[in-house]
């Protein structure tokens, strides 16, 4: 193997593991407070994707307006869903049975409005550099530096900030946080804010390099829960380190020409770590172990 | 109640009486046994009387049985077939959801190995009809069991992602081993349906009429698994994992036992949609056919024999009268969905409180409706 397809498949593990973080840890913050696992995570993805290119498809807008009207209409979506999850947070596997209702609504509303045929966006930026023979997009670029930010954002916002302790301590335990004077309910919503934004920005920048059917979601959301999984349910930066170990092993096998077979690889690797280790390889939050 | 016991049991009104008095003649009361003696010792459904019950399932039968005789067009039989078949996988999934406690994501999956399992057994062996259908029990049954025995040892929202990981490898199974599915490409099944070639399945009201016989044979095999010793040991396990193995109960054999015998169930119905359709691609038998399912149970309701029929029921019979296509009717009951578990989590044919009737005297109380013991008796 040449030293410039490794630095092609290195390039896209990167590309990978930014987006199945940006799900994963989606799914992760929801969880550790609401031991709710929203499985609609990546429908709700998909839905920022068609936003952004129904955005685009008006035209003339530049892309950061483009990403910032997809993060709205989703963190949108999931705050006006919050009232029907909260509904549940007594029985998690309820409100996982509504994000199932959830992604049957999304897939179909979107094949309706969209149609089910494969849509591309014309990418915002088209340059490509070449650095010691690997091709590298200023898309993907774009990619990864919006990943970082955000992770940087919320390690700031959750390590440094006043709500950030008061979510946290709302995560390890609702009750005694209640208690002491944090309010909840503000958290709970915040979570889904976040988990909102975070699958917002996730399919805006998905919609700018891959083309997009209703069924984008579904590739994304068992691969970004495995990652989730990986990297223990609630926990935050175990999602992060997993996505690139998951992203790995995906383009991996894309590259060695086994790629209808990756979503099977993957899902068998989840399925033995909820058997043999279901906190995760990192330690997820205490309620993890339903 | 932990979090793993399913919703039915809000539905499942347990009397106060049993609740506080364990009977002394058992051995119940040698310790505190809670849900779990009650699941093994005294296990009368409380409600209406078992006369009322008994007639009124009778009268349901006899009325499923007659009715294709009273001027029913073509089409009409033809969605009532598709209610009969959606129905046994809905018994099969309530079954496993009332015995464990988990609600399965994967039970469209094993519908198509069953229904794969027929297609390739009708075209490539040549067998007959029932033979197909056998072997499309067997399958679907294996499969069950051996996606049971891993998938049990996780409980709840797991549960549910396990399976429908599951469902998501089927379908790319079916989709990629096109030397034994034929891929997206599908199979055809041109063979004819009959019954020892004495009864042929040729219109639709043949059709329905061996649809609903199976349907009334998977609610039997359904209610009778729950009145059986093992039904009761397997909800004993539900209720207390180490409880029931104390008592020497075999805890994840039990739960893998019911996963199978629903996967039987699943595997007749599998065998179904074959032969009536006599077409099967993957796309019948993607995830979304399993949210589907769960769709139908939780809709319908797990409380009641009747409630996974009446869920297929409205499955298959709203989206026609309203003139739905697929897509729209996949918002609707994706909808109703979300709609069902917040507002009327039990399901729409749970059963109502019945009024109590103690404040009457006890010679005056109707004794048809009456339940098995009255709460507010000394």
């Amino acid at each position: 193997m040449s030293a410039d397809i490794v630095g092609e498949v290195i390039f896209n593990t990167i590309v990978s593991a930014c987006v199945y973080a940006l799900v994963a840890v989606g799914i992760s913050i929801v969880f550790g407070l609401t031991g709710l696992v929203n499985f609609a995570q990546g429908a709700m993805m998909m839905f920022g994707a068609y936003v952004a290119y129904a955005v685009t498809s008006h035209g003339g807008w530049s892309f950061s307006i483009v990403i910032i009207v997809a993060t709205l209409a989703v963190v949108l979506l999931s705050v006006a869903l919050t009232p029907a999850f909260l509904k549940t947070i007594s029985r998690p596997v309820n409100g996982f049975i509504i994000s199932l209702g959830l992604i049957a609504i999304l897939e179909n509303g979107i094949t309706r409005v969209a149609g089910a045929d494969p849509v591309t966006i014309q990418p915002a930026f088209t340059r490509n550099w070449t650095l010691g023979g690997v091709t590298i997009s200023q898309q993907d670029v774009l990619t990864i530096a919006i990943a970082v930010a955000v992770f940087c954002a919320l390690a700031f916002v959750l390590k440094r900030t006043r709500a950030g302790l008061a979510l946290r301590a709302s995560a390890d335990d609702r009750e005694m946080a209640g208690l002491l004077g944090v309010p909840i309910w503000k958290m709970v919503i915040a979570t889904f804010v976040v988990g909102g934004a975070l699958a917002g920005l996730g399919g805006a920048m998905v919609a700018g390099f891959t083309s997009l059917t209703p069924r984008l979601g579904g590739q994304y959301i068992l691969t970004g829960f495995t990652v989730a999984i990986v990297g223990g349910l609630g926990n935050v930066w175990g999602a992060v380190v997993a996505a690139f170990v998951v992203a790995v092993v995906t383009t991996s096998m894309a590259t060695a020409g086994l790629g209808q077979w990756v979503e099977v690889g993957t899902f068998g690797v989840m399925i033995l770590i909820l058997l043999f280790r279901p906190t995760g390889v990192f330690r997820g939050v205490e309620h993890a172990q339903l | 109640m932990g979090m793993s016991s399913g919703w039915f049991q809000e539905a499942r009104e347990v009397p106060e009486m049993e609740r506080s008095a364990p009977d002394s003649s058992r051995p119940g009361e040698l310790l505190d046994v809670g849900d779990l003696g009650r699941a093994l010792l005294d296990h009368p459904s409380p409600g209406r009387s078992l006369i009322f019950r008994r007639s009124a399932a009778g009268m349901v039968v006899i009325v499923g049985a007659v009715f294709p005789w009273y001027g029913f067009s073509q089409s009409d039989m033809d969605l009532a077939v598709y209610v009969c078949i959606y129905a046994i996988v809905g018994c099969a999934l309530a079954l496993l959801w009332r015995a464990t406690g988990e609600l399965s994501v994967a039970h469209g999956a094993l519908w198509g190995i069953g229904a794969y399992a027929a297609a390739i057994a009708a075209t490539r062996l040549g067998l007959p009809f029932l033979a197909c259908g056998a072997i499309a029990v067997a399958f679907s049954g294996i499969s069950a069991a051996l996606l049971g025995y891993p998938a049990l040892r996780v409980k709840g929202t797991y549960f549910m992602i396990v399976t429908f990981a599951f469902a998501e490898i089927v379908d790319i199974l079916f989709a990629n081993l096109t030397s034994v599915t034929q891929g997206a490409q599908g199979i055809d099944i041109t063979k004819r349906a009959s019954v020892f070639n004495w009864f042929s399945l040729a219109g639709a009201r043949e059709w329905y009429l061996f649809s609903f016989m199976l349907l009334v044979l998977s609610v039997l095999v359904w209610r009778g698994f729950e009145r059986s010793r093992m039904g009761r040991e397997t909800v004993a396990v539900r209720e207390s994992d180490q409880l029931a193995r104390s008592i020497m109960i075999p805890a994840t054999f039990r739960r893998v036992v019911a996963f199978a015998i629903s996967g039987l169930i699943c595997g007749a119905s599998g065998a179904l949609i074959a032969f009536y359709a006599g077409y099967i691609d993957p796309s019948q038998f993607a995830p979304s056919s399993s949210i589907m399912f769960v769709e139908l149970v939780v809709i319908g309701s797990a409380a009641t024999v009747i409630g996974p029929t009446v869920g297929a029921v409205l499955v298959v019979v709203v989206p026609t009268v309203l003139h739905l296509s697929a897509i729209d009717s996949n918002i609707l009951f994706g909808a109703v969905l979300a709609v069902v578990i917040v507002v009327r989590p039990q399901g729409l044919a749970s059963p109502v409180k019945l009024p109590d009737w103690g404040w009457m005297p006890a010679w005056l109380r109707p004794r048809l409706l009456r339940g098995g013991r009255s709460t507010s008796e000394p």
